[in-house]
């Protein structure tokens, strides 16, 4: 007697069944004891501690946020060695790795529980746009180095992941405000709770202040965030959170006042992600945002700019040249008319859209690969960045792999890439290779080998400025597209050494590096076209395009060292040394030489943080911070810095399960003025007091 | 001629007193025992076991060491076979019916499982487990919370397995068990918020790593945000946020192994399947600190626990 084929199938599933069910106790043996809890996956995707991380990574704490005197949230990467923190203005933020930045830093990824928030418009993060508060905030996992591999080519320098509280963590209903110096009055209240099978979290926040003393640099925002929780099975949860940021900013320069003017901004976003345990090998991750950005200045007409009512000298001295040129007249009319014009770049609008599906396969404890792929479609609206009001896009494809290969006990290796393919730019691949030798239960040594590539962002493809009459006439051609723009190249190289003490709660991370940025992208000035400033300067105005013109190399090291010496204290240093080389070439003009960046990042930057706990309901940090001389980019100040911040902390219960958190801060303890980014940017010692009440 | 005679006789005599002296030490030579050492596989948490045994046993003994993988290359049954891990172990049974095997590095359940499978006498065979007894993990429970009545769990799948013995345990520390079976088709959240809302401490015992990591996610979040502290069972655990745990290395169960194969050449007899002898425990500050519980550090959790089975 024969059996069709297809009447086996079920007995070939019965027996593998048992089989399985017979190996062991539904599937269950010793690997399971050791397997991961969850603690970091910047790195790799990977789920890791700090000491089995192929890079150097540095960890936020909740604790470590609590006890430091940061008040916004750029201001927490102080605490992360070799990162600077300065502000062009009172509430614009710039955050840098290794310094040789600008008013827009471009060289970091930065992401909220895993969402990217670069915007495309402007090549950087604009940090008071984000739509959360440091409030909202659980813990920050910071790469130091590039991430590319992992997070692809906005990580060149290094990523920051900003985790959030989830509503299921937060413990109780907190409201909480902030006021101090320069008018600063925030206030933000969250809330969290569950209806039907749904937790939620929502928070709502001001925040205002009024800026440096005689600037006109203050900020008046409302932001506001929700995040909702399903888990629909023990295999399933699904996240879904939204958020927008609406309000006025004062930017400009202080070398007049006309220059300051209020930058609106409308933000944006929301994003889905649903993790999927498939089975003990098996894990899939898929994520969904948008984030929507929309910028806008106040216009000025190109009459009040010229101080010259109804253009009538303009038009006068057009037609003089006209007639004096005859058919050498440049232009297309000798007549103008008067037009709106943004005396600020950051105008427009700009929407990112992104998918990306994870894959994470553990066949054992010793290996684990997490690949996947991914799309992101950017478009930008901006007639002051890309001189017209056209939308233009970008489809970004990617896909990557990150391995770790737990050799022996003491040997892991890891190794990652990521390609990106990009529908305007040159398509990439970045690697990386690292392993991690473990010299004895404490000291981890570890390496890594890093080549990565940033491509050029939407703006840096696109941006063309001109300030054009509706005839056509050019006034000022300022910055032209460059088709033959290329990606940056970095080669990396990381030797760190990590020491757990664990009778001291804490560790102990060393690091030296070596960083080699070629083709970096940078303004190249030539003489462009003429138009009438040029006329006016006697053909000395130059116009820009963004080259792969500049290389610059740098080398280090850099201290973490965490320590709990005992319940009561807590004790957070880093310490960077780097030591910037290269050249900024910046085209044939004579006028425009080329720069070196030796004076781009600064060579010593400290933080030291001292936290007691006097009682359970006392404690104080002192915080010093230092900076040694540095020159950003865009800026002609020479700054440094060295302060001290003082907090003290004392909580009183108020009723049953309520408690009434007041702190109270002093920055720049000792009143060690200085400047940061412009002269009259002046850090001089301020007050705040936080009172935060959980109910 | 009576002299020769005699000489001769005085030399055989001596070559057979020598001989007689030296049989002993020929009979020693050559019963050095041999020992079967069979790892699951080449992974470095069985080799720690192993470099764990062959540092910490007493006994010469001639130890070759093969894996799953080269268990075709042992030639005639071994002497005493040692596994160490869940596959070793299974593979041993069913290749060696009658030799006597020493499992370690397996967990309890699992043990019985397969050896009550193999229908093997079980007088020739023994284990050290790699998970606690639940007797210690509750007597950590009190310690903990010297006041507490209830503990709060949730079972899987496979550590379903494990209710009896912790009704049992719980019965002798006055401790009652609020449980539930967390199916994969539960809300996790929904399932456990209730059992840590009404526990004094809730323990988590091992399933499958996809059920751990899972169940961790939400309990952790969960015990934190209700102030209770959670007892996990592994260093992650504790790294990862548990108040305490209490676990065994592999060095740990290497070297009792080792004590077990030590009595057993020296005497010929297996002793009881035991829980780990040697046991390291961790506390989180963090999480003290979050869930505000005045508790000994872990140095003292792990003394007072010394003599705990």
């Amino acid at each position: 007697m024969s059996y069709p084929c297809l009447s086996r199938f079920p007995q070939f599933l019965l027996i593998s069944s048992l089989s399985i069910m017979s190996s062991a106790s539904y599937g269950y043996n010793e690997t399971d004891l050791f397997s991961d809890i969850p603690e970091i996956v910047s790195a790799t995707r990977i789920s890791q501690n700090i000491s089995e991380a192929p890079v150097s990574t540095t960890v936020i704490t909740q604790e470590l946020i609590q006890a430091s005197s940061a008040i916004d949230i750029p201001e927490l990467f102080k605490l992360v060695p070799g990162f600077q923190v300065y502000t062009p203005n009172a509430n614009k933020y710039a955050v840098t790795y290794h310094g040789a930045s600008g008013e827009f830093p471009r060289n970091l990824d930065i992401r909220i529980n895993g969402r990217p928030v670069y915007i495309p418009l402007l090549s950087t993060v604009a940090w008071n746009t984000l739509g959360i508060s440091i409030e909202d905030i659980q813990r920050i996992e910071v790469v130091r180095g590039s991430n590319v591999p992992s997070y692809g080519s906005n990580a060149l320098m290094g990523a920051i992941n900003i985790i959030t509280k989830t509503p299921i963590e937060q413990t109780s209903h907190q409201l909480t405000t902030t006021v101090g110096a320069q008018g600063k009055k925030d206030v933000t209240a969250s809330f969290s709770g569950k209806a039907n099978d749904l937790y939620y979290r929502v928070s709502l926040g001001h925040e205002g202040n009024k800026g440096f003393d005689f600037q006109q640099d203050g900020e008046n925002v409302n932001l506001g965030n929700l995040h909702f929780i399903f888990t629909p099975s023990l295999y399933d949860s699904i996240d879904f959170t939204a958020g927008f940021n609406n309000g006025t900013m004062g930017i400009g320069s202080g070398d007049s006042l006309r220059e300051y003017q209020d930058r609106e901004h409308f933000s944006h976003f929301q994003y889905l992600q649903w993790n999927h345990v498939i089975n003990e090998t098996h894990e899939i991750n898929t994520q969904l945002y948008h984030n929507y950005l929309r910028l806008k200045t106040k216009s000025f007409s190109a009459s009040e700019l010229l101080n010259d009512p109804g253009l009538v000298n303009l038009n006068a001295q057009l037609a003089f040249l006209a007639a004096t040129l005859g058919s050498n007249y440049p232009f297309s009319s000798s007549h103008v008319s008067d037009f709106p014009v943004f005396s600020s770049a950051e105008n427009g609008s700009t929407q990112t859209y992104g998918a990306e599906l994870q894959h994470t396969y553990s066949p054992n404890s010793s290996f684990t690969l997490a690949s996947g792929l991914g799309l992101r479609y950017e478009k930008a609206t901006s007639y002051v960045l890309l001189g017209s009001d056209d939308t233009i896009d970008e489809e970004i494809y990617f896909f990557f792999s990150n391995a770790e290969w737990k050799q022996t006990d003491r040997l892991s290796w890891n190794a990652g890439f990521m390609s990106e393919f990009s529908s305007i730019t040159s398509p990439a691949t970045s690697i990386r290779l690292a392993s991690n030798y473990k010299l004895s239960n404490s000291l981890v040594l570890r390496g890594a080998i890093t080549q990565a590539y940033r491509t050029p962002s939407l703006l840096e493809e696109n941006n063309k400025s001109a300030y054009i009459f509706p005839e056509g006439v050019p006034y000022d051609f300022i910055s032209f597209p460059n088709d033959d723009l290329e990606a940056e190249k970095l080669n990396a190289a990381e030797l760190g050494l990590f020491w757990s003490l664990p009778e001291q709660n804490g560790f102990i991370d060393l690091k030296i590096f070596q960083e080699r940025i070629s083709n970096s992208i940078d303004s190249w000035f030539y003489d462009g076209p003429i138009d009438l400033l040029s006329i006016a300067q006697g053909f000395t105005d130059e116009v820009r395009e963004l080259r792969n013109a500049s290389n610059r190399k740098s080398h280090g090291f850099e201290i973490q060292a965490s320590i709990k010496p005992s319940n009561k204290d807590l004790i957070h240093f880093a310490y960077s040394m780097t030591k910037i080389s290269g050249i900024q070439r910046r085209g044939e003009l004579a006028r425009k030489p080329d720069r070196t960046y030796d004076d781009s990042a600064p060579r010593h930057t400290a933080t030291l943080l001292l936290n007691h706990q006097f009682t359970d309901s006392l404690d104080s940090s002192v915080i010093f911070n230092y900076m040694s001389d540095v020159q950003w980019q865009d800026s002609s100040l020479i700054e440094s810095y060295k302060t001290t911040d003082f907090k003290i902390t004392k909580s009183f219960p108020t009723g049953h399960g309520q408690k009434l958190t007041t702190s109270f801060l002093v920055k720049n303890l000792f009143d060690q003025k200085y400047s940061q980014f412009q002269t009259k940017n002046i850090y001089d010692r301020r007050l705040y007091l936080t009172m935060k009440l959980n109910f | 001629m009576t002299y020769w005679i005699w000489i001769a006789r005085r030399v055989n005599k001596a070559v057979f007193t020598a001989l007689l002296l030296f049989v002993p030490i020929l009979c020693q030579a050559s019963s050095i025992p041999h020992v079967t050492l069979i790892l699951s596989s080449k992974q470095p948490v069985y080799q720690l076991v192993a470099d764990s045994i062959h540092s910490s046993l007493q006994t010469s003994a001639d130890i070759e060491e093969y894996t799953i993988d080269s268990i075709n290359n042992i030639s005639g049954p071994p002497k005493i076979v040692l596994t160490i891990g869940s596959a070793a172990f299974e593979q041993a049974l069913k290749k060696f019916k009658t030799s006597p095997i020493i499992a370690s590095f397996l967990p309890r359940r699992v043990y019985e499982e397969l050896l009550e499978q193999a229908l093997r006498k079980p007088n020739n065979t023994t284990a050290i487990f790699i998970d606690q007894s639940m007797s210690r993990q509750l007597a950590l429970a009190r310690l903990i919370t010297p006041t507490g009545t209830t503990i709060g769990t949730v079972f899987g799948a496979s550590s379903i397995n494990e209710r009896e013995r912790l009704y049992h345990a719980a019965k002798k520390t006055s401790f009652n068990i609020k449980s539930v079976v967390l199916n994969s088709d539960d809300n996790p959240v929904n399932t456990l918020q209730p059992i840590i809302q009404e526990a004094d401490v809730f323990l988590a015992i091992p399933d499958q790593s996809a059920f751990n990591r899972a169940s961790a996610k939400w309990s952790l979040f969960l015990a934190l945000r209700l102030k209770k502290p959670l007892i996990g069972f592994s260093e992650k655990y504790v790294d990862a946020g548990a108040l305490a745990a209490i676990f065994s290395s592999p060095q740990q169960i290497g070297q009792h192994a080792a004590e077990t194969l030590d009595t057993y050449l020296e005497t010929g007899t297996l002793i009881e399947p035991a829980h780990p002898k040697y046991f390291t425990v961790k506390t989180n500050l963090k999480s003290i600190q979050t869930i505000n519980i005045q508790m000994d550090d872990a140095a003292i959790l792990q003394q007072k626990l010394g003599d705990s089975h």
